[in-house]
């Protein structure tokens, strides 16, 4: 699993801008770090971009429209992520996610381990997911947590998603 | 205080969509929203919907479902498609009426795809949901196992092949060839053979003369033409130097190996560069009587046999004596 996580990742840097990466699978954070480094982004940055590119993997984002029926749905249910993370595999050390909703329907999502890089990655997944579900949101990463404010959730049209892969899409 | 609850059809709805509620004598009263997307328009009877799962249970569709009121797993096939076959129970409420609850089972993702279903066709208490994601991420997981395994298959082809390989001519190297040979004294492979030692007369004067790139050249001319000497299961290796060896299959006999060794040899003298006269020494051993573990003592004789032609006046052929415990065979060409 870790190599696949790493081939992920590589193949991401190639996608983003046609960096040239060592194929001998480095470890993930150390291949971000040196992309970071060497493209001058900052790698909350580049983390941010990973989590929106994951979104763009069919596979992946197939997954991840299971997981709510719409933007708002899918955002109340954040916390299962983890758990569905360890249906699929072990091997992910994945941290807990707690959600708050505020009276003035904010909604906020605060990672257990308090790492930067998945709460960077988790705010580049969830405004892919916002675009993706035709919602329209402002969401803010701080040093606490990630701050959801929905305005509309039928702004756009959301992507036509079915529940067989094998049924062809529109 | 009494038990019994009554349910209105909307509460049904929402707690059973695959429920069907039929009269005993298998009549269509209601039935659930999921279920009625699988009931076919004009279906009025049980037997309209369904057909029993085995074929001897073939139209006694409602003697099935009677027989489930005592508790045990019913399972039916749909009658229009046979491929998705539901299972769950039955219970007799009373009132003249049975009530079915069932599910799509093992065959989930078909009756997914076939009938279109959505996540409002599923109660929040069942798993399909969670099975689908389950099946997609596993098969995602899988693919990208295959490509990833494939991809490092091919990177071991790549490195085994460069690591027998020889970088100046493209044939095979020492450890190349002590393969090729492993494999061909395996007794399951049984096919004799003949392995020609070749070494080539005055290369030094090349490299002194007229330089080392003219040297790599006519090693490289020496392996093309042993190169076309050999057929599919043959096999050609320059041990370093100017030292090459050939591992011819067959059943050979001195004199058309003693005929091919001057053909080669000719070849080799046709490439020589300037006036440096360069020619070849061949020592021929011929593999009967080695066994697999004798790769050493194979290659240890044809470089004797090498060495009787460097000594007898180079530019010639020797072919080894068979070993004294070998059976003497009668001398054919391959």
């Amino acid at each position: 699993m870790r190599e696949l996580v790493s081939r992920a990742i590589e193949r991401f840097l190639q996608s983003e801008s046609s960096y040239l990466v060592e194929s001998d699978l480095l470890p993930p954070d150390v291949m971000l770090r040196t992309a970071a480094r060497d493209l001058q982004k900052p790698l909350d940055e580049l983390v941010e971009d990973l989590g929106a590119w994951l979104v763009r993997q069919n596979e992946i984002w197939r997954l991840l429209r299971f997981c709510g029926s719409d933007f708002l749905d899918f955002l109340l249910r954040l916390d299962e992520l983890p758990e569905r993370m360890r249906l699929v595999t072990d091997d992910i050390a994945f941290p807990e996610i707690a959600l708050t909703r505020g009276k003035d329907g904010l909604v906020w999502v605060t990672l257990e381990s308090g790492s930067p890089r998945w709460s960077a990655l988790l705010s580049g997944l969830l405004r892919a997911m916002a675009d993706d579900y035709g919602a329209l949101c402002v969401i803010t990463r701080g040093d606490d947590g990630i701050r959801i404010d929905v305005s509309d959730l039928d702004f756009a049209e959301a992507r036509t998603f079915r529940l067989s892969a094998r049924t062809a899409a529109p | 205080m009494t038990h019994a609850l009554t349910l209105c059809r909307d509460a049904l709805d929402r707690l059973m969509p695959m429920h069907l509620c039929l009269s005993d004598d298998g009549t269509i009263r209601f039935a659930g929203p999921t279920m009625r997307k699988l009931i076919p328009q004009g279906a009025q009877q049980a037997g309209d919907v369904f057909v029993g799962t085995s074929s001897h249970a073939q139209g006694c569709v409602m003697s099935l479902i009677r027989a489930a009121v005592a508790g045990q797993r019913l399972s039916l096939r749909l009658r229009h498609h046979p491929q998705l076959v539901l299972r769950g129970h039955v219970v007799a409420p009373g009132f003249g009426t049975l009530l079915l609850d069932l599910g799509f089972g093992v065959t989930l993702s078909d009756a997914v795809a076939v009938l279109g279903l959505t996540e409002n066709d599923f109660a929040p208490t069942g798993l399909a949901l969670e099975l689908m994601f389950l099946q997609e991420a596993n098969r995602a997981i899988q693919g990208e196992l295959a490509r990833f395994n494939r991809h490092l298959m091919l990177a071991r082809q790549d490195a085994e092949r460069e690591a027998h390989t020889d970088p100046l001519t493209g044939i095979l190297n020492r450890r190349g060839l002590l393969a090729a040979l492993r494999q061909m004294l395996d007794p399951r492979d049984g096919q004799p053979f003949a392995v020609v030692h070749l070494d080539l007369d005055n290369f030094k004067q090349v490299n002194d003369r007229l330089g080392h790139p003219v040297g790599d050249q006519l090693l490289k001319e020496v392996a093309r033409i042993l190169g076309r000497m050999t057929r599919s299961h043959d096999h050609a290796a320059r041990l370093g130097g100017d030292e090459f060896v050939l591992v011819l299959g067959g059943n050979w006999s001195c004199q058309t190996l003693d005929g091919m060794g001057m053909r080669i040899i000719r070849g080799i003298e046709q490439l020589s560069p300037g006036d440096c006269k360069v020619s070849a020494s061949l020592g021929i051993v011929l593999s009967a009587g080695y066994g697999p573990n004798d790769i050493d003592r194979l290659l240890a004789d044809s470089d004797v046999a090498l060495y009787a032609s460097k000594r007898g006046g180079k530019g010639r052929v020797s072919v080894a004596p068979q070993p004294v415990d070998c059976a003497v065979r009668p001398h054919q060409g391959p």
